[in-house]
């Protein structure tokens, strides 16, 4: 697995294979093959076969036009979340390393307390807070995720304070801002870069376990999660509802993880293959 | 020297606790509280009840002076009664404790027993077809998604085979039987969330002991031990090893948290009655005192274990100075 090309060649892979399911879910009313939420119920629990190709749910709902529509809910939720943690956490990880004092203290301690708290515990305490919603979804993902990245951001930003371009544009009148916009974050993109794809993972995660768990998004609306979820009831009699919602969440898990593996090696280099 | 770094270390936790207590009472707080609840729900609460009952559980007294009486009942691990049953959340939590600790503690020592193998072999070995061949079933293990996984188990063990059961600690009619025969029950109830929670962790505790016996074979003292005419065997037992599995204890501290606060998502599919599943039944059921409870307790387990952890590593590794 250690071999540039082989990465290459998964990046592209990949790449494509995301491309082509966000394209299916964005053009779901036109691709999928049903309306999602019409209910049928003299053709509840229809095998897989020609014109159901995924099968029925309990209520006779097509399962292939419910995954893509669930995929605008997972794919939408797993990129707004990791897009906001990602902004999050590199914007107050340059803020604590650049500015420092009072703000690096307050910033970093913060982290401190929201990561000696188990994830779970702390999403699930917040859900209780906030009730469940999609939004509330990104909502917890977002204040519960920026801190691994905030880390690292403030570290990348320390060493690069002192240096010699750094002073000089500091010397050439720019303002603090615009040194920390346009010199020093430019330079410590690595870690960003590579938290945001493993974030859009974990963020997708997130949501189809907590809409599994029922705290995620509310019937009729379909996420894979939650499709998962209501086919537990009928595992015996309909494996579909649990093989194929199951199989798009480990899909697009595998193919998210992948790029992410591809960004890390292409960023540091000298990992062991 | 040891307990003085101890010491210092406790001392930087508290602090931590101290930011931890404040968020949790300020979750309690915007959660809402009992007297708005009573307020939506009965149209006959008057004005007056709701003032009494303000007065009874002192939310009439400002909010520091809250946060000071709910910090206080905090130290004494008093985390008030459950909304759903009016028992202490404490016993509720008391009580879910040993099923966890039963499951997850079985699960870490199979993780430890299969992975370090696993890793330090691969390590050992790299570029060889097994060691591929686990590089990618350990990455797919990685983006396996731990509910999917527990439901295909339940799917192919328990409702296509019939091997195992469905779910439950022990099977219908025997909830008081005791000896041996519970025994069995109650690990045969086991296997399948254990398989589950193995096969998700095995593969990351795997890549993590592989990736630095790596590092660690790679270093200047390994080349010094060989060139000293030291027999590979000797190498390995006596300088790698060691030195490999120092960052595991980290990992175990780490994991002691996890230890404790069990799996939400695996206790709840295979209705394992832990601590996860209180967790995911409170938070079902907007029972707010014993979420903030397990919240509390969780972060506890997390500073104790990374406290552990680190003091481990400080005894163990003569590197690190301490002072």
């Amino acid at each position: 697995m250690g071999r540039p090309r082989f990465w290459q060649g998964a990046t592209l892979a990949c790449g494509a294979c995301l491309a082509l399911l966000a394209l299916a879910a964005l053009l779901a009313p036109w691709v999928a093959p049903a309306n999602p939420d019409a209910i049928d119920v003299l053709h509840s629990f229809g095998r897989p076969g020609p014109g159901q190709w995924l099968g029925r749910d309990e209520l006779g709902r097509d399962v292939l036009s419910r995954l893509l529509y669930g995929a605008r809910v997972s794919l939408g939720v797993g990129l707004s979340a990791a897009l906001g943690m990602t902004l999050l956490g590199a914007l107050l990880g340059a803020l604590a390393g650049y500015v420092g004092g009072w703000l690096d203290g307050l910033i970093m301690r913060s982290a401190d307390v929201l990561m000696c708290i188990p994830g779970v515990y702390l999403i699930l305490a917040l859900m209780v807070v906030l009730g469940p919603s999609l939004v509330n979804v990104v909502l917890v993902i977002v204040a519960t995720g920026w801190t691994g990245l905030a880390r690292l951001v403030r570290a990348e930003v320390l060493s690069l304070k002192g240096r010699d371009f750094v002073l000089a544009a500091r010397a050439s009148g720019a303002t603090p801002a615009r040194v920390l916009l346009r010199h020093v974050l430019p330079n410590a993109m690595a870690p960003v870069y590579v938290s945001l794809t493993f974030g859009v993972a974990g963020a997708i995660l997130m949501e189809s376990s907590l809409s599994f768990l029922g705290l995620g998004v509310q019937p009729p609306t379909a996420s894979w999660g939650s499709i998962l979820n209501s086919g537990r009831e009928s595992m015996a009699q309909a494996w579909w509802l649990t093989v194929f919602p199951g199989l798009a969440i480990f899909a697009v898990m595998m193919a998210v993880n992948l790029l992410g593996e591809a960004a890390r090696r292409h960023f540091n280099p000298r990992e062991p293959w | 020297m040891l307990l003085r770094y101890a010491a210092r270390r406790l001392l930087m936790a508290v602090p931590l606790l101290l930011g931890i207590s404040v968020l949790t009472f300020l979750l309690i707080h915007l959660a809402g509280n009992p007297v708005q609840q009573q307020m939506v729900m009965n149209p006959k609460f008057s004005a007056a009840s709701a003032a009494a009952l303000r007065h009874l559980y002192g939310l009439d007294e400002p909010l520091p002076l809250q946060y000071w009486h709910w910090l206080s009942r905090m130290a004494r691990l008093d985390f008030g009664l459950s909304l759903h049953d009016q028992r202490p959340v404490l016993d509720k939590i008391a009580e879910a404790l040993p099923a966890t600790l039963l499951l997850n503690g079985m699960a870490l020592s199979l993780v430890l027993a299969v992975g370090i193998p696993f890793g330090v072999h691969s390590a050992t070995h790299p570029r060889t077809r097994f060691t591929r061949l686990f590089g990618g079933f350990s990455f797919v293990a990685y983006s396996f998604p731990v509910f999917w996984l527990a439901l295909l188990v339940q799917l192919s063990m328990a409702v296509a085979l019939g091997w195992l059961p469905i779910s439950g600690y022990t099977s219908p009619g025997m909830e008081s039987s005791t000896g041996l025969s519970r025994v069995g029950d109650v690990l045969w109830h086991s296997a399948a969330p254990l398989l589950v929670s193995v096969l998700g962790d095995w593969a990351l505790l795997s890549r993590y002991v592989r990736n630095s016996m790596f590092e660690v074979l790679g270093q200047d003292f390994i080349r010094t031990a060989r060139a000293k005419g030291l027999g590979e065997r000797a190498v390995f037992w006596r300088h790698a090893l060691p030195n490999a599995l120092l960052p595991v204890i980290t990992v175990l501290g780490l994991s002691l948290p996890g230890l404790i606060s069990g799996s939400v998502i695996i206790e709840s599919i295979f209705a394992w009655p832990g601590l996860g599943r209180l967790a995911w039944d409170a938070s079902m059921g907007y029972d707010g005192p014993v979420v903030m409870g397990l919240v509390v307790i969780g972060a506890l387990m997390t500073i104790l274990g990374n406290l552990a952890a680190d003091l481990a590593i400080a005894a163990l590794d003569p590197r690190i100075k301490v002072a």
